[in-house]
């Protein structure tokens, strides 16, 4: 069985390498960290893939293995390296160069999150755009479902004070 | 309950996280209370097309650079493995090689269109030149799992092997147009790279264990010989009649350049 979960993780980890650089730059606000906590969270997982339990979702056991590596090491190394953090409503937002049309909506929406803090960010991203239920958000965040539903709260409450009032 | 738990209960309204109980409740105090239904219309203020806004991050991920790290990953963790087994089992050994060649042409075909539920991006295509350099590098990388066990077992049906492999390139392959001087020919493989059939011929050098020679259909323009170094790896390439050919191994590099010499006024 071990070896049968081993082989899962490893041949999962592929296809999710993208959301998990999403979730990293999320966290984070930075590209070079978000790369670090791929890099870190497949090592992890291929040394813990016995571990896994074969037929539950992948994706979610890994997101909580990164958001660990993120909260126990690479969160407080970079703020005692005083590189602290970069603004996150920049880094969200993708390449000038892209912004194609269609794209100001979408890259005026990844200002808008990124300007919220971590804890409301990464409420967001696990629900509203990884499609986690409370309870699954609740389980990677290893919170009570309450928490999830106030950081949510919270996140709106935000976004929708910029939509009354918007900025310059 | 408070301000904040309201809000709570209400956010749960709205993404329909609320069970039936709940609901009712929310709905029948909804009804009576307008400062309630005013919070909730602030919320509902505070919500945006979170999804497709946040697939352009995926794009801007660096998937080819993070599979390539994956793949180092899952290399040094197959080689930990190793001295574990109990015996030298090489048909384990190879499938754990195959499954590592279809881990790392999955994450490139991935890396190549993530996301694959996201907006086009104009910057999807990618020159030929790219495309054909490409399958050299995921051999080379493959390259990495192999040792002198994967090739073990002699393949006992070499000539059909080579048949059947010419027949997926469109070439006549033989034991003897394959052959070279001190390696042993282990046995062929059919493989396939983003569409192509990628065709891999395994040898064991005495000194510097295994060596490879692959053949790709993927109408490639001719391109003479050339020899360079990748890592620890001499590798060998030329491309002709629409295929591309390629030697590597730990050979010192002017083995492997006569070696590709040979093959190369053969194919």
């Amino acid at each position: 069985m071990k070896a049968i979960a081993r082989q899962e993780v490893k041949l999962g980890l592929a296809p999710n390498l993208a959301r998990l650089w999403r979730y990293g730059l999320v966290l984070s606000g930075a590209r070079d960290v978000a790369d670090d906590l791929v890099q870190a969270t497949c090592l992890r997982a291929i040394e813990r893939a016995s571990q896994f339990q074969s037929g539950t979702r992948l994706d979610r056991w890994l997101f909580s293995i990164l958001r660990s590596i993120w909260l126990n090491e690479l969160r407080s190394r970079r703020v005692r390296e005083g590189g602290g953090f970069v603004d996150a409503s920049e880094a969200l937002v993708v390449d000038g160069g892209r912004e194609i049309e269609t794209n100001i909506f979408a890259a005026q929406v990844l200002r808008e999150v990124g300007g919220l803090p971590e804890a409301q960010r990464e409420a967001v991203l696990l629900v509203y755009v990884e499609g986690l239920s409370y309870r699954e958000a609740a389980e990677v965040l290893a919170a009570p479902i309450g928490t999830v539903m106030s950081r949510l709260a919270a996140a709106r409450s935000a976004l929708a004070k910029l939509r009354a009032a918007p900025g310059p | 309950m408070n301000g904040d738990d309201w809000d709570d209960q209400l956010v749960a309204h709205i993404d329909g996280e609320l069970d039936e109980t709940a609901r009712r409740a929310l709905e029948a105090r909804l009804a009576a209370d307008a400062d309630l239904r005013a919070r909730l219309h602030r919320l509902q203020e505070g919500g945006r097309p979170f999804a497709p806004a946040f697939r352009a991050l995926l794009d801007e991920a660096p998937v080819q650079r993070l599979q390539a790290n994956l793949a180092a990953l899952v290399e040094a963790d197959a080689g930990r493995d190793a001295p574990l087994r109990h015996r030298p089992a090489a048909p384990t050994v190879r499938f754990a090689a195959a499954i590592g060649v279809l881990l790392f042409c999955l994450g490139l075909a991935i890396g190549r269109y993530a996301p694959i539920w996201g907006a086009p991006s104009p910057q999807m295509a990618q020159p030929a030149s790219d495309q054909h350099e490409d399958w050299r590098q995921a051999v080379t990388e493959y390259m990495a799992l192999y040792t002198r066990d994967t090739f073990a077992t002699e393949s006992a049906s070499q000539e059909k092997e080579l048949a059947a492999l010419g027949a997926k390139l469109g070439l006549a392959l033989t034991p003897e147009r394959v052959g070279l001087a001190d390696l042993q020919f282990k046995g062929a493989m059919i493989l396939n790279f983003q569409g192509a059939p990628l065709g891999q011929l395994g040898y064991v050098d005495p000194s510097s264990g295994p060596v490879l020679f692959c053949i790709i259909r993927d109408s490639e323009p001719d391109a003479a010989l050339k020899a360079e170094k990748r890592g620890d790896y001499s590798l060998a390439s030329w491309a002709r009649a629409g295929r591309g050919y390629m030697l590597i191994g730990k050979l010192p590099a002017d083995e492997t350049a006569e070696l590709a010499n040979s093959l190369e006024k053969r194919f």
